[in-house]
């Protein structure tokens, strides 16, 4: 009886839970839909420019980074499984894995030789995005055909197809619907991308993001702020009902398929990293003999231990989400709407929890941990930690059955087994914490931090100098990823 | 006979080494022997899915193994089927004849015959997702065979199906490939299989061919 009573306690408290945590990531919205200061219509010309440029530039930059991840994907196929095949990962994920602010660099710095002006515009901004998703999109296709169609292509291999027959006739109908989900999912990466658009886009290409934070930064519109902020929401709500499913399988590629690889194409799978890092050297070399201002020296201490604290806490916080997660899940509803929910954007994000009471600095820097972890949060949970839970379910059903706890499901069954892979993902988001501007410059005030540095640097077209903090700041970003993936090979032994 | 020589391979904990081979070049030659034998990977080296520089695979005059994969011109049956789930039975079927570019008539001639050797109409219509287990395994046959290959790879065909439905499908396999006289390579665990089909039996233990 006292077992049964329990249990009701338990599932109530679960619900309870499960509640908490959407409203949570829904928060944002759910500011502004409270606290928004005032409401009009504006007229569509205001508007309506920059959501034609959002949805053309990320249009194209997801049709481009399916159509190149495609091609990186062909190139993957002609490494054998192993060491160079696991490089091979690690260097198509790199752009995609780093923060956008080292992304900017890195292309300001291939720029600078040849005097391009800076901004540079829409087509810049595409090209960023697609360096930075092919990568992901030839990784996710990698493990999406091993994991559904390797035994498929090894059949349509021995029985004599071609690869066209074999793309046409077996793989597309059998993966549009991924596909589509890629695309999606891309899509809502470059729809919503707020750092790239902001540095490299300039005025004239000013996206939907850019849009609502010159909105309400320079003209405090914020009715005007809320038309677009809707407009957006509205179609990333229509994306996340798209998009009910995860699009990373676990596994990874244990064998390669060398039907689908083609013949010279082999070497471009490292070309989107050297870009990147051939430009982290250019930068780095043209910044190593700049002297910075006294003023800007003696920030510099405060803002890197303040970057190591947000970066340190946003980590710290996503592991208590992806425990919370682990708790109240598998669930159907909730699953449902971790894989679809897409995260509201870094101006609506921030802009809500600026309208929060609060004004002292550690206010600043809880709304700025809580705001990285909202942006954050849902899409590393889809890319990395969704498909670590998902493997346990099976066992979750038997250890219900046997009539255990959640509690002792979440800490005798999912933790250890999953652990190593969730404190990865807390380290990704303390990475990209590390490198955060965007969410910084809404919400940080006058706390200074080593990338709002950077950027102001950039906005004063001192890029030698904002080039010169590059590698102090990676270095201390991989210094806490490598805390985190530590911790996880700790938990692992 | 065709003659299978240099055929080795090894992975951490296992090494495969068979110095010399004779299959059969009619009828069924079974490989046979305990899981973790390496009969599985015997089967990817032949095939090709697997590289083995050293090998030669000798058969009416021509080396296989240094042919390219779908030059090879093989029949093969997973024993996970593969067929492809989001066509229908017959579509699985004309799939490998159109890889082997048969003319249309030719094909539409083939897939008749084998759709009364392998009792095959009610499953012609229907999503390859749907079909029962013996329906799926007499459509991977089909579409093994439809191009007639110059040989035939048989990896536990039987594995899914139930007592009563195997040795249904031991007779009607055995019985088309006797029609069609295609030399086929069954792997199998099952002594029955061998008892029932197998013309040439080689035993595989650890790696090494141990009676032939």
């Amino acid at each position: 009886m006292n077992g049964i009573k329990f249990l009701k306690g338990e599932a109530l408290g679960r619900s309870l839970a499960r509640v908490a945590l959407g409203l949570l990531l829904l928060s944002p919205y759910l500011i502004w839909l409270v606290w928004i200061p005032s409401w009009s219509a504006p007229s569509a010309q205001a508007w309506l420019k920059p959501l034609i440029t959002s949805l053309l530039q990320a249009f194209t930059s997801a049709a481009l980074s399916v159509v190149c991840g495609f091609l990186l994907f062909q190139a993957v196929q002609g490494w054998r499984p192993g060491r160079w095949r696991h490089v091979c990962e690690v260097a198509l994920l790199l752009p995609g894995m780093v923060p956008p602010l080292f992304l900017v660099l890195a292309l300001l710095a291939w720029a600078a030789p040849w005097g391009v002006a800076f901004p540079y515009g829409l087509a810049a901004v595409i090209g960023a995005h697609v360096l930075m998703n092919s990568g992901l999109v030839a990784v996710a296709l990698d493990r999406m055909v091993y994991s559904k169609l390797s035994g498929m292509t090894e059949t349509a291999w021995v029985l004599g197809a071609s690869k066209r027959q074999f793309w046409l006739r077996v793989a597309w109908p059998y993966l549009k619907g991924d596909l589509a989900c890629i695309f999606l999912f891309v899509f809502s990466l470059c729809f919503t991308s707020f750092s790239i658009p902001l540095v490299l886009g300039g005025r004239r290409a000013a996206t939907l993001e850019v849009a609502i934070f010159d909105t309400i930064r320079m003209e405090g519109r914020w009715d005007l702020a809320v038309v677009m902020a809707l407009c957006q929401s509205l179609i990333l709500f229509l994306l996340a009902m798209t998009l009910p499913r995860s699009f990373w399988p676990a596994r990874r590629g244990r064998k390669s398929l060398p039907f689908l690889n083609v013949r010279g194409l082999k070497p471009l799978v490292f070309v989107p990293a050297l870009v990147l890092i051939i430009g982290w050297v250019l930068g780095g070399l043209a910044g190593a003999g700049v002297s910075f201002d006294p003023q800007l020296k003696s920030q510099l201490i405060d803002a890197a231990l303040t970057t190591t604290t947000l970066a340190f806490s946003v980590g710290l916080l996503h592991l208590l989400l992806l425990v919370l997660v682990a708790y109240v899940t598998p669930h159907r509803g909730l699953d449902r709407f971790l894989n679809g929910y897409l995260a509201p954007s870094p101006a609506i994000t921030g802009f809500a929890l600026l309208l929060l009471p609060g004004e002292s600095e550690t206010a600043a820097l809880l709304k700025l941990i809580f705001a990285l972890t909202l942006i954050t949060f849902p899409l590393l949970y889809r890319w990395l930690a969704h498909a670590a839970l998902a493997m346990l379910q099976k066992q979750i059903i038997v250890a219900r059955s046997l009539g255990a706890s959640w509690a002792a499901i979440v800490f005798e069954i999912v933790w250890p087994q999953a652990a190593p892979q969730l404190l990865r993902v807390c380290g990704l988001s303390a990475l990209w914490a590390c490198g955060d501007f965007a969410l910084s410059g809404i919400l940080a005030g006058p706390m200074p931090t080593l990338p709002l540095l950077m950027q102001g640097l950039i906005d004063n077209y001192q890029i030698e100098a904002a080039q010169a903090l590059m590698f102090p700041l990676l270095f201390l970003g991989l210094g806490i990823y490598g805390v985190f993936v530590g911790a996880a090979r700790y938990v692992s032994r | 006979m065709s003659v299978v020589e240099g055929l080795k391979h090894s992975y951490p904990g296992f090494t495969l080494n068979i110095p010399h081979w004779e299959i059969a070049d009619q009828g069924i030659t079974a490989l046979w022997g305990a899981s973790g034998a390496g009969k599985t990977t015997v089967f990817r080296l032949l095939m090709g899915l697997e590289p083995c520089p050293g090998l030669k695979w000798t058969f009416k005059g021509e080396d296989l193994a240094q042919m390219p994969i779908p030059q090879r011109r093989l029949g093969v049956v997973f024993q996970t089927l593969e067929l492809f789930p989001h066509m229908t039975g017959e579509e699985n079927i004309l799939f490998a004849a159109r890889a082997r570019k048969l003319p249309g008539d030719l094909a539409r001639q083939r897939l008749d015959g084998l759709i009364e050797d392998l009792r095959l109409g009610a499953c012609m219509k229907r999503k390859a997702s749907v079909l029962s287990g013996g329906e799926a395994q007499r459509v991977a046959l089909a579409r093994a065979v439809i191009a007639h290959p110059r040989f035939l790879f048989l990896d536990e065909p039987f594995s899914s199906l139930d007592a009563e439905l195997k040795v249904e499908a031991r007779s009607m396999l055995k019985d088309l490939i006797g029609k069609l006289n295609i030399p086929t390579l069954l792997i199998t665990h099952d002594e029955a299989d061998l008892q029932a089909m197998a013309c040439k039996v080689a035993r595989l233990r650890d790696g090494r061919l141990e009676g032939v």
